[in-house]
């Protein structure tokens, strides 16, 4: 299970750079030189993305033509948005170093940092 | 009756003087660790004084008496008579009505809370890991984007997550800083204590303790983090770190900015000032405070047990 959620972020990574939809086939060919699978494993977890929705799928001939629903960036964004919501349920999942403020209150602790800096390291910069 | 009034006024009294006592310690951000504890530890001396009121109350009508007679091996009749009631079934269904809305509500928002959290970070996880790159060096996932932020899901996938706008923004002492405050978070399970915070100010919004927990928690476990991550190296790295995560533009605007900025500059504050540990003897007080807070509801509910059974044990029980 911890391999096939590996092999996941693998197969999207060729999606996404190949850039158009792919046969199973073409994906193991692809993937041969650095890493020889099965194409019944292959196939398994572009089956698993399918149904999970990270790639939509279409009849080519007898078999599925696979490309990712969204662009790379695209999900990095979604996925930043859903960081930074503040959703009780959101913050309880996602724990934050710590979230953003205002430029007055950054100021103020810049001068908190400048004054706390020894003396030497203070002549130097 | 007498009882379940005494363990109404100590809920009252804690829920109320004690968010207020708690909220003005100093010592809390000394000891962060203790002050979760102790939060934690009062919320559930509320709740339980409110739960065990609504149960003495049913003792002397129903057939908790019996229960009761035959845990601590005192006579029935007593224990009746010192828990008794004037109004008799109908004061029991009170009581009992109180009990089981108070466990019942905990119980629903419980659930909803945290199955919902747990979709979340599930969900959360699996689009890090299909989109992030992980860095086994750091100890954690890549995620390319311009905003400098880092945070952490818990859950079944624990992940600490660093976009390359942080990456950038920080130096290397800095990024080895937050991301040992990230994973304190994760070893020291602070999504427990928060998801804990979170249901009970969701369920009883309208007793202090309980409505500041979440703000209180979540303060202190950042506190605790930030221990955890310099120890006893020097804090300004970290310190320096929140400075500049804290102010990179966002484009998402974050209502929840004030109280963070104001725990921020707080967090800046004890971390360049001088390391303030609680002496041997203070924790060793906070610890028994918190066993007291823990128990003291319990005590109260059982004194009367207690009586019955000082005035005689039943023939052979």
């Amino acid at each position: 299970m911890r391999q096939f959620g590996e092999l996941e972020a693998v197969i999207m990574d060729r999606l996404w750079e190949r850039g158009r939809p792919a046969l199973v086939r073409e994906i193991v060919e692809d993937m041969r030189p650095d890493r020889p699978l099965a194409y019944t494993t292959v196939m398994t977890v572009m089956e698993n993305l399918y149904r999970k929705g990270w790639l939509r799928r279409h009849r080519d001939g007898r078999a599925w033509r696979y490309e990712p629903t969204g662009s790379r960036s695209g999900y990095t964004a979604a996925l930043m948005s859903d960081a930074l919501a503040t959703s009780a349920d959101r913050r309880t999942a996602l724990a934050h170093f710590v979230l953003q403020m205002s430029p007055h209150d950054a100021e103020l602790l810049r001068q908190a940092l400048d004054q706390a800096r020894p003396p030497e390291a203070g002549g130097t910069r | 009756m007498t009882v379940a009034a005494i363990l109404l006024a100590y809920a009252a009294c804690l829920g109320t003087l004690g968010a207020r006592m708690l909220g003005r310690a100093e010592w809390t951000a000394r000891a962060p660790r203790l002050a979760i504890a102790t939060y934690l530890a009062a919320a559930w001396s509320v709740v339980a004084a409110l739960g065990l009121a609504g149960l003495t109350l049913a003792v002397h009508a129903t057939a908790l008496a019996d229960g009761l007679s035959h845990l601590i091996g005192a006579c029935v009749l007593r224990l009746r008579d010192t828990y008794a009631t004037p109004g008799g079934a109908a004061v029991a269904g009170l009581g009992l009505s109180l009990a089981g809305v108070v466990a019942a509500c905990i119980t629903i928002t419980a659930v909803t809370h945290l199955s919902a959290v747990r979709r979340q970070a599930l969900l959360h996880a699996q689009t890090v890991r299909l989109i992030g790159r992980p860095e086994p060096a750091l100890g954690a996932t890549l995620v390319d984007h311009a905003q400098p932020s880092a945070y952490c899901v818990a859950g079944p996938h624990p992940t600490v997550i660093l976009t390359t706008g942080a990456l950038a923004a920080l130096d290397p002492d800095q990024v080895k800083a937050v991301l040992a405050h990230e994973r304190a978070h994760l070893a020291r399970h602070h999504h427990r204590k928060l998801a804990i915070a979170r249901i009970g100010r969701q369920v009883f919004p309208f007793i202090p303790l309980m409505r500041d927990l979440d703000a209180h928690v979540t303060r202190l476990v950042e506190m605790h983090a930030d221990d955890a991550a310099t120890g006893a190296r020097d804090a300004r790295p970290l310190a320096t770190a929140l400075v500049v995560l804290a102010s990179a533009a966002s484009p998402v605007p974050v209502p929840a900015a004030a109280a963070a900025a104001t725990d921020a500059v707080q967090r800046i504050q004890r971390l360049l000032g001088p390391a303030e540990t609680l002496g041997w003897g203070r924790r060793q007080m906070l610890r028994a405070g918190v066993a007291a807070l823990a128990l003291t509801p319990m005590l109260i509910a059982l004194t009367p047990a207690l009586i019955a059974l000082t005035l005689g044990r039943v023939p052979g029980g």
